[in-house]
Formats: C-alpha cells, structure tokens, sequence
C-alpha cells in the first residue's frame, strides 16, 4: 500500500509516550532480576534493583504526564483523546479520562503501585529485596497490558493508550492526508463520569487495589526467608492502611450511585461493586488474623491464606471487570480490549508465586517454576479448554501449599481456647470470608457460565438475593465484634467480669433496640434482630472505649467496630422503611397485581399533588448546555418545610436517549430523593394543526380560540443578531396566553433585511396554539399587523418522577465515616509500634 | 475435637451448601410456552420486540402501564404490560431481558432490561459514518 504522508499530526508525544511504557516495561523486569538475585540486604545486587526500580517509577509517571498532555491539548490523532474527552471539557474532569478507559485504569494503578514500591524501598528494610522485586514484578505483567506490541503477527501484546485513531479505525477518512482537520472534536467523556465523586472515588479506589499487593509481598517474602512470624509487624500498618482506603474507596462509590444515578440506592450488589467489595472482606479478615498471628503466634496458616487471598482476589476482580466476561449484568459496561488472556497470566501467576515461595529448596522450585512459567506463557492461545487444567493443577498447588506449610511451621494450640480472644476474632474473620464467598460465588456465575456452558441468568431481585445471605452472616459478625473485645488474649482469667460485661452491654442494648423498634416502626423479627446486633456491636464497643481504653491511638479498633454497628443500622432503617412516596394506585390502564410495582407519578405543570407528607408541584424546566432541569416544588403538609429540587436528564444519543439524574434534599434524619423517570415525547413535524386564521390585530386586542384567549400586548424590535442573523431587523409579536389554569407568553418573530423577510412561528404544545406574525404594508397607509394562529389539542407538560424518603441514612455515611477514621488511628498506631524495635 | 475445627467443619459446610444452592437452584433464562404452563410463576425470557405491534405508554392515563409485544426464541409473540415507565430508546432495543409470570393472556413483567447497541460499538458506528459522508 501506498504510504501516506499525514498533515498535522503530533507524533512525537505518541513516540515518547511509548518509550516510555517500554521503558517502564524492561526496568522493571531488571528491577525483579537484580532484588531476586541479591543474596543480601545491601550489596551490588540491591543498588541496582533500586537504580531500575526508579528508573521504571519514573518512567510510569511519564507515561501519565504524556498522556494527560494528549488528553490536555486535544490532540485527537491518539485514539484515546478521541475515544474518552472533548474540547469541552473542563479541566477538572480530564483527570476522570484516565478510568473511562480501560488502558487509563492500568496505568493508574501503575502509578500507585510505582509509588509504594518507592516508599518500600525508604522503609522495608531487610524486607526490601523480597518486597520491592514483588512490586516490580506486579509492574512487569501492568506495564506489559500497555505495550500494544504485536507478537510474530500472532499476539497482540496489551493496549497501548498511545496508538493512533487511524490505526484503531478502519474509515476511508484516513486515506486522506489532511484527515486531521475534519476530526474537530472528540467523542467526549461520559457524562456519568462528570461528577465531583467521580474524580476522586476512582483514585482511592485503585490505591485500595495497590496496597493490598504490600501485605502480599510481605507475605511472600516471609515464605522465602521462613520467617513465619516477623513479618506481621511492617506489614501490619500497609494491611489497615489498605482496609481505610479500600473501604473508603468502595464507599465513595457508594455515595456517588446514590448522588447521581438513578436506580435510587447506594449498593446494588453489582457485580463491579462486588469485585470491589470481596478482597476488603478477605483484607478486614487477613488483619484480624495477622493481629491473632502477631500477639499469640497462632493461625498462622490462616494468616498467609487470607493475605494472600485478598490480593489475589483483587487480580480476580480485575479479570471479571475488565475481560468482557461480565456482559451485559453489570451496569458498568467495561468493552474488552483483548486482554482477557493477559489478566488470566495476571492471577495465575500470583496464584502460584507463594507456591513456588513456600516449596524449600531450589531444585524443587525450579520443578514448579518451568512447568507455570510455560503455562502462564501459554494461557493466551487457548480460551476455552484452560479451565479444567488449570483448575486441578491451582487445587494440587494449594495442597502443596498447606503441606508445606504444615511441615515447617511448629504447631501452636493456644488459640484453641475458648476463653481466649483469638478464639473469637478467628471466628469472625471465618465470617468475614464465609461473607465474601457469598459474594464472589454471587458475582461469579457469568465465568462458571461460560466454563460449564450453563445459561443461568442473575436472580430478579439481585438486592433481596444478597441480602437473604449477607444478614445473617452481618448478625453473627456484628454479635461477634460486640463480645470479643472483653475477652483477653490467650486466656481471660477472671470468666464473672467477662460475663457480666457481656450480658449487660446485651441487655441495655436489648434495651436500646425496644426503643429502636419504636422510634423507626420495624417490626419485622429478622429486622429486630439485624438492630439488636448493629446497635450492641455498636453499644459494647463504646462501653470499652470508655471502661478500658486510655489512649487516643489505642482507640481505632474500637471506633471502627462502632461504626461498623452503625453502619448496619443504617442500612437497615434506611432500606426497610425507606418510603416511594410516589406510589400511585390511581392508573386506568390495568387491574393490578400485588407483585407490581406502582412507582412512578405523573406530575402535570402546576398541579400539586399529594406525595407522602409532601404537596409537590412540577414548576417548570430549564435548559443549560445538554442538562434539561426540572423544578420540584416540594411542600411539607404542616407548612414547615419547602424545599426545590431540580433533577435533571442529559440528552445524550450515545447513551441512549434521556439520562436521568436524580437530586436529594438532605435532612438530618430523612433524604427525599426524586428523579425523572419519563417525559413528554418531543414535539414533532407530525402535528396536526387546524382552524389556521389570520387576524389583524392593533395593541391591546384579544382572540378568543378554542383553547384559551389570546391577548395581543404589543411589538417589540430586535436585532437579528441575537438569533444569529446580520443586517436583520426583528419583530417579535408579544403574547399572553389565558388557558384554563395558567397565563403562558409566546412571541413569534418576524424578519426583514434587504434583500427579503420571513416570520419564525411558535408553538405552544401545552395551550393547542401555533402562532405565525407578519407586517404586511398596506396600499398608500400604514402597516397592519397580521397573526396567524392554528390550533390542535393542548398537550400538558409533564414529568413522571418517582420519589422516595430514605429515612435515617446518615447513619450509614457517620458509620462508614467512623469505620475509615477507626482503621485511621490503627494505622497510625502501628506505625509507632513498626518504629520501635 | 478441637471447637476451632468445629467452628471450620460447620462454616465449610454452609458455604458449600450456600453455593450448591447459588448454583442449582439458579433461574435459567425460559420461554413463553414454559411460563404458560406454570400461570404465576417467575420466569426469566429472552426475546425480541416485535416491532410492527403497538406498543402503548400513555403517562397522562398512566404512568406505570407500558406494554407492548415480544416474540420469545421459539417464535412465540406475546403481549407484554409491565409498570415501570416506558425507557426512552426502547424501540431501539436489540433484544430484550425480562422477568415476570405469565397471567391469562398477557406476561406481566416485573423487570425489563432492554439491551441495546452498545455505546462503544455506536460510537465505532458513527465515527465511521462520519467518515464516510467525508
């Protein structure tokens, strides 16, 4: 083919971004070679490992700045600018460019880990070689998704953000030189995105995803350097750290749906939600087991198994969400880039890492690296068959593991007493994984689909399906987190003090919930159980904060328990008794049926209407840029509230028609939270008008139609600029429209410049009326006025909008905020510790 | 025994139960003729609009009455009413996702998830429209 020379393009920022993407590719890969050779903590070996793991952060943020600079000056030559921004969009979302695309979330999570890895090799210490050559060899498989480098014409390797749209797209506009210049815009970001929540729930969500992998690393290297127990202590803060952003991170998602999507709730049990969710299960329960480790030297196994579990999962995670596998059941629609088999690579070999780690002695490692390293290399060329291979081979390598394992570590039994506190935290953190399996076996029945060839479908009510489970589960972990904090470690030895602080922070919780049961009307028995154990989880945890805990960082376990007691209160009060106000039983159409759910109301323009304690009247709409805003009028019922809402809906083709945004009233103890849920159909060509008449009308005239009366008021002259015509003169007829309920102006335009004129009729869909001017001259006197007016049926203006008061959810929010705040103050505490040696 | 493996014993049984249950007893994706011999019983079907029957949403006599018609994967068309409002692009639907029960002559969905042309594949559509006019 003939080879085009292209006008107009940067291609040198592409090149250098590129550079540096390999670069960070093979630094990296010499930075896991020189720490895994180091034979000691200091030495040749190390420095350099250092030197590339530098040189690869270094390149990782190149990489971002490069691409933020196509993002930034629109350079829509890269298919990525084209593909996720538009010159119009303002500065502060450009950064939300980088997770609209799958390439932009790997590199983000690049640059988290590049930066930890960083601040690994300030601290680790004697962990650092084990560690940072863990780090940089998550990098090597990140950095290689982002190579876009083919293979012997066989194998993409990765995406690269860098690559050009007239590489990407196959158009016959490409075949000119000049294509450049008809490219004007880009497709822009989704509007979803385009949310203050949204610039910042990503970030701290991907650092959440990055930390998990330091309690890994620690892990791992323990297993190398048969150090079972030592490595809990600088682990330990990482660990926290990454259950508070983590935490804070999916809870900020959490906010965001209810602040600005519309299915009217905080947690959807979707499965991107869920992959988030499952590995800070694994986490919260990995900690409480690392503590047990730490303080009793016991469950040890358990300790590695959950650690390790929970990064993995965060591999797992990125495989559902990012392959393709999840279809259409997740309202986060991620396309597949081709990268399935990559993140398949991804798991598989973290999946054996401790394995190899845990095998003693290196010729028996090397009988276990080869064969995986094969099969890793492999795992791209066959889809399909993969599964029952890698299935019996990653269940002998967790036999192995545990054997192993076994073998070297000396049994210890003291956690085995049921008096001792590790008893019960080991329990709850059984809980917690019993909790997230429930998830991740929810979550995974696309993948078991497309292994098994089963065609189940996600159950009709996904929230009820997860909630059936999670209760119970949520009852025993919050029943456990009340009691456990006044057991002692390894023995309590005065058993009547213990019993007593129990049963009597259960009884004045019992207490506590009678008034519950009151004060929020829940009488549901599951339900009063779910508030029992929320609010003594809740209740017991501040009683030992006040009875035993004397210092402010010695506070943290105690505060996050609190708010985790809060937290489900919350949910529940929010939820159960969470109220549509917009029910409506008064349709015509259909008998009804009690399985149906009747949510929407048809508000018609300035006709209170009754919902819940509220009158609400639909006022009017606005339009600003694509945003259509509806005004709400809402009115207490005893007169002592009223407030306005203004939901809005984009319109935006590409997302499909209307796209609704919700607005919420926020009050201590209830939110009322409207959106649109249908419109009017816009007016059309279609329309019928009738009775079409003129009339010559002098100021201060009225016309009585069909519809209402008209009343002509006067002329006003204008320019034609305003509607984008020069040396044009306008004159706009001045209109007011008497229907039955409500005065309504119009003002039709008519036109002269010098060459001809023409008249600009509107349309007034709700009063039935068309309205046509003209200034007719007259033989030798003066001009008269003419109006044209035709008529159809009124259309009324309306909104269907369903409304719904969540009582109490600032439960939830101050739960979730003391939670992040809790895991704050154990973090920084053993940090303290960490310094102490 | 030792309570702690008790405690692992009981747990690994429930979740094993839990998941035998997640998995066997999982809805699978039905058609009319098998929800008209179960009249009231959920049932989750496939099909594609038919696009050359009505398809009613009136708001101002109704606001959660939308019906309209689906031919299932066997062919078989059936009048659908469901009440959650009309969306916007429905008719542009590619296939539709539904559960409901089937009630005398009509299926009365309870939850409709139209799945149309994805956004990607639009834009992929459109740019190379674009082009094309050029």
């Amino acid at each position: 083919m003939e080879k085009i020379t292209y006008v107009g393009e940067n291609l040198f920022i592409g090149n250098l971004g590129h550079f540096f993407v390999v670069l960070s590719f093979i630094s990296a890969i010499l930075s896991v070679i020189f720490y895994s050779k180091a034979k000691e903590d200091r030495g040749p070996d190390v420095a350099l490992g250092r030197l590339f793991y530098s040189i690869h952060a270094v390149a990782v943020l190149g990489i971002f700045v490069t691409l933020f600079f196509i993002i930034q000056q629109h350079l829509f030559e890269y298919a990525y600018a084209y593909e996720h921004s538009s010159k119009t969009l303002p500065l502060r979302y450009m950064i939300s460019c980088f997770w609209e695309g799958q390439e932009g979330s790997f590199l983000l999570w690049m640059v988290w880990n590049a930066l930890l890895g960083v601040l690994l090799i300030f601290t680790a210490k004697r962990w650092e070689r084990g560690v940072v050559a863990i780090m940089a060899l998550s990098q090597v498989v990140l950095s290689a998704m982002l190579l876009g480098i083919n293979v012997l014409d066989i194998y993409t390797l990765g995406s690269s953000p860098f690559e050009l749209l007239r590489d990407k797209m196959q158009a016959p506009i490409f075949s000119l030189p000049n294509y450049l210049e008809n490219v004007v815009d880009g497709t822009g970001l989704n509007p979803l995105l385009q949310n203050y929540w949204m610039v910042i729930h990503p970030p701290t969500l991907f650092l959440g995803f990055a930390l998990t992998i330091v309690p890994f690393a620690f892990a791992v290297t323990s297993l190398f350097q048969k150090e079972y127990r030592a490595w809990i202590k600088p682990a330990l803060p990482w660990a926290l750290a990454g259950g508070m952003i983590l935490g804070a991170g999916i809870i900020m998602g959490g906010f965001w749906a209810y602040e600005s999507l519309s299915f009217g709730g905080y947690w959807a049990w979707d499965p991107v939600e869920n992959a988030s969710l499952v590995p800070w299960l694994l986490l919260i329960s990995g900690i409480h087991l690392m503590l047990i480790k730490k303080v009793t030297n016991g469950s040890t196994i358990a300790a590695y198994t959950l650690v390790i579990s929970s990064y993995i999962m965060v591999l797992y995670a990125t495989f559902l969400t990012r392959s393709g596998v999840l279809g259409d059941t997740s309202v986060h629609s991620f396309t597949d880039l081709g990268l399935a088999g990559q993140l398949m690579q991804f798991v598989v070999l973290f999946i054996w890492l401790p394995i190899v780690a845990v095998t003693q002695g290196a010729r028996k490692r090397w009988y276990i690296i080869i064969p995986i390293s094969i099969l890793v290399l492999l795992l791209p060329f066959y889809t399909k068959l993969s599964f029952y291979p890698l299935l019996v081979l990653s269940l002998l390598g967790i036999a192995w593991f545990v054997l192993n394992i076994n073998k070297n570590l000396s049994t210890n039994a003291s956690d085995d007493n049921v008096g001792s506190r590790e008893f019960w935290m080991f329990i709850g953190s059984l809980m917690l994984v019993l909790s997230a399996v429930q998830v991740l076996v929810g979550t995974s029945k696309p993948v078991f689909n497309k292994i098994f060839g089963t065609a189940m479908v996600p159950p009709e009510d996904v929230i009820g399906y997860y909630n059936m489970y999670q209760m119970p589960i949520a009852i025993v972990i919050a029943i456990l987190m009340a009691m456990t904090q006044f057991f002692r470690y390894k023995n309590t030895p005065d058993k009547g003090k213990l019993a007593r602080e129990i049963l009597i922070t259960a009884g004045i919780s019992v207490i506590l919930t009678i008034g519950g049961i009151f004060l929020f009307g829940i009488s549901n028995p599951l339900y009063v159980v779910f508030m029992l154990a929320g609010i003594y989880a809740f209740f017991a945890n501040l009683a030992y904060l006040v009875l035993y805990v004397r210092k402010v960082k010695l506070s943290g376990a105690s505060i996050a328990h609190m708010g985790f007691g809060l937290m489900l209160l919350g949910v529940l009060v929010s939820s159960a008794k969470k109220q549509v106000i917009t029910a409506d039983f008064s349709g015509q159409m259909g008998n009804f049926d009690e399985r149906a759910r009747r949510e929407n109301m048809l508000l018609i323009k300035d006709e209170p209407t009754r919902l819940g304690d509220f009158m609400v009247t639909y006022q009017g709409d606005s339009t600003s840029g694509e945003d259509i805003y509806f005004k709400v009028n809402y009115k207490s019922l005893d007169g002592k509230e009223e407030f306005t809402l203004m939901p809005n809906t984009q319109i935006n083709e590409d997302m499909g028609g209307i796209l609704p945004n919700p607005d919420t009233r926020h009050y201590l103890t209830y939110d009322v939270y409207t959106h649109i849920t249908s419109l009017p159909k816009p007016l059309t060509d279609s329309i019928d008008w009738q009775n079409v008449k003129e009339y010559t009308v002098n100021k201060g005239d009225s016309i009585v139609t069909n519809n209402g009366t008209v009343f002509f008021t006067g002329v006003e002259q204008g320019d034609g600029k305003s509607i984008g015509l020069k040396n044009t003169t306008l004159a706009k007829a001045l209109l007011q429209i008497k229907t039955g309920k409500s005065m309504i102006e119009a003002a039709p335009i008519f036109g002269i410049n010098a060459n001809t004129y023409f008249s600009i009729r509107e349309e007034v869909a709700e009063a039935g009326l068309r309205f046509g001017f003209e200034i007719r001259p007259t033989l030798g006197g003066e001009p008269i006025a003419v109006l044209e007016i035709a008529e159809t049926t009124p259309q009324s203006k309306f909104i269907v909008m369903k409304g719904i008061v969540f009582p109490y959810i600032n439960l939830l929010w101050l739960g979730t905020v003391m939670m992040v705040i809790g895991f704050g103050i154990a973090t920084w505490h053993r940090l303290e510790l960490r310094k102490r040696v | 025994m030792k309570p702690k493996v008790i405690v692992l014993l009981v747990l690994l049984a429930v979740a094993i139960a839990g998941i035998m249950s997640t998995y066997s007893g999982a809805q699978k994706s039905s058609t009319f003729s098998e929800a008209t011999e179960n009249p009231g019983e959920t049932f989750h079907i496939t099909g594609f609009l038919v696009k050359d029957k009505p398809m009613e949403y009136d708001p101002v006599k109704d606001a959660n009455y939308f019906s309209f018609y689906l031919k299932d994967k066997e062919g078989n068309i059936r009048k659908v009413v469901s009440t959650e409002p009309k969306q916007q692009d429905f008719e542009r639907a590619e296939s539709v996702n539904m559960y409901g029960h089937v009630d005398g002559d009509i299926f009365r969905a309870t939850k409709v998830i139209p799945k149309c042309p994805s956004k990607y594949k639009d834009e992929q559509n459109n740019a190379s429209a674009q082009a094309s006019q050029l």
